[in-house]
């Protein structure tokens, strides 16, 4: 009697390993001690929530009417812009006087902010 | 249908069902989740992270951290508000006549916490020989350095009040502490340190296992994590601390300051003379694991930026024999050297 073929050892080794692969992605997407967010706080509130994979250059423009987190264009001014690359955030530019934010480089680490004091802008990652 | 073709259906089903029940015990109730609060608390940016499965019960204890924190400038430690016990006792000292005689003095009743401060602030200011300096009020007020726009005194401006900062002369008893006439106290340099550790303390008591306090230059790791060392003179990072658990203090002169007639000045201020610090140090960061040694990190950090690097480890060496409690101290100097300190035979 056959009642297992080759192949059907194979679908069932192939079936549990995508199970545990599936398990395994969700909880390390679930998990929270990666860091997968650029969280932008203005005064305290929080206005952007960029995922790290989302790369590029922003720009943060404070508004009268609320402020406004765009990808960066040439035409538009800002009061801040940032950079998102290899899962690191710097500020590449900042209309204040101290430049501190700028100075502050390169941050990747959980919980570590690059602060503008002036402009009350806070880039967390989380 | 065969039997034989019978018999793999069952296997196959029992197969899947297994897998499927697998799934469902090993599937995670809830997830672990990072939440954060970003704030102002002591002339600085706060921004608190925990990572927790109830979202509601993280936001409380984030929300009452960052209360506490409020409530503690508030109450005890705000020297420009008469509200704060601090600032009530240098408003009464700002009131007093100068009666020139160095034995007058005032006492005043404190409460526990600004006992334990005070305490602090004595002991490490002896251990420093007045490098780090609680009793330092009058200059910070003359060089204006908790505000954006920063002054330069003049030399006898700095002359009048010098025989007001001096650590030596305050004397704490139960609940008491004396000071000189016109005395007064400025606790910035060490209630950062202090609040990391009071946030360390309340995360542990709330059950947080995992969580990175950000308080100005003060950094408190819970449950492993990095900081990033910043560069003076570059936005590279010199390197990358990874702890366990514990606290990354930096204190530095390229960040706040103000450039007059060519000159740099900036918002480190030496107690032993009065002006900025004018050792080769730029910047210096303190690495402990020690759950109760924030406010050392806090501390240690400012003192060696006044010492200068020769100094700065001549006493890193003496504070290990009397407080083993520093893991490590980086110091960045002018010429962009860098100076790694860790304690003997470890």
């Amino acid at each position: 009697m056959k009642a297992l073929r080759k192949a059907d050892v194979i679908l069932f080794g192939a079936l549990l390993v995508l199970s545990g692969l599936l398990l395994w992605l969700l909880h390390w997407y679930h998990a929270g001690t990666e860091v997968k967010y650029l969280v932008v706080t203005v005064e305290e509130e929080e206005v952007a929530r960029i995922p790290l994979t989302e790369e590029g250059t922003y720009g943060i423009r404070i508004e009268d009417t609320g402020v406004v987190v765009e990808k960066y264009s040439a035409e538009e001014s800002y009061q801040n812009v940032f950079v998102l690359e290899d899962g690191t955030v710097r500020m590449s530019e900042a209309a204040c006087p101290d430049l501190l934010c700028v100075k502050k480089g390169i941050v990747q680490e959980l919980g570590i902010p690059i602060v503008c004091l002036p402009h009350g802008v806070v880039l967390l990652l989380q | 249908m065969k039997p034989e073709t019978k018999k793999r259906l069952v296997i196959l089903g029992a197969v899947i069902g297994c897998v499927l029940l697998g799934v469902i015990i090993f599937y995670p109730r809830s997830y672990a989740k990072t939440f954060y609060k970003t704030g102002y608390c002591c002339d600085t940016v706060i921004s608190l992270t925990i990572v927790g499965e109830d979202e509601a019960e993280c936001r409380r204890i984030l929300e009452e951290a960052y209360q506490m924190c409020l409530a503690f400038e508030a109450d005890v430690l705000d020297r420009f508000s008469a509200e704060s016990e601090v600032g009530r006792m240098n408003l009464q000292q700002s009131r007093l006549l100068d009666t020139g005689v160095a034995s007058q003095k005032e006492t005043y009743q404190i409460s526990a916490t600004l006992q334990a401060l005070l305490e602090a602030g004595v002991h490490y200011g002896k251990l420093t020989q007045g490098a780090f300096d609680i009793t330092i009020a009058p200059y910070s007020d003359l060089w204006n350095v908790t505000e954006e726009d920063f002054k330069v005194p003049s030399s006898s401006q700095i002359e009048t009040v010098r025989s007001l900062v001096d650590i030596a002369s305050v004397e704490i008893s139960e609940g008491n502490v004396s000071l000189i006439s016109r005395q007064q106290l400025d606790f910035g340099g060490l209630a950062k340190g202090f609040l990391c550790q009071k946030l360390y303390e309340f995360f542990k008591a709330e059950g947080v296992t995992k969580a990175v306090i950000n308080f100005g230059g003060n950094v408190c790791i819970m449950g492993e994590g990095r900081v990033g060392i910043e560069n003076p003179f570059g936005k590279d990072n010199i390197k990358t601390v990874e702890l366990e658990q514990g606290y990354v203090s930096t204190a530095g002169i390229y960040e706040r300051g103000v450039e007059v007639e060519g000159v740099w000045y900036h918002h480190i201020i030496d107690p032993r003379t009065g002006s900025p610090a004018t050792g080769d140090v730029v910047s210096a960061t303190v690495v402990t694991q020690e759950a109760n040694a924030g406010m050392l990190a806090d501390i240690i950090s400012t003192t060696c930026v006044v010492l200068g690097r020769e100094a700065a480890l001549e006493f890193l060496d003496e504070l290990w024999r009397q407080e083993p409690k520093l893991e490590q101290v980086i110091l960045v100097l002018q010429d962009q050297s860098v100076v790694v300190w860790e304690p003997e035979g470890v």
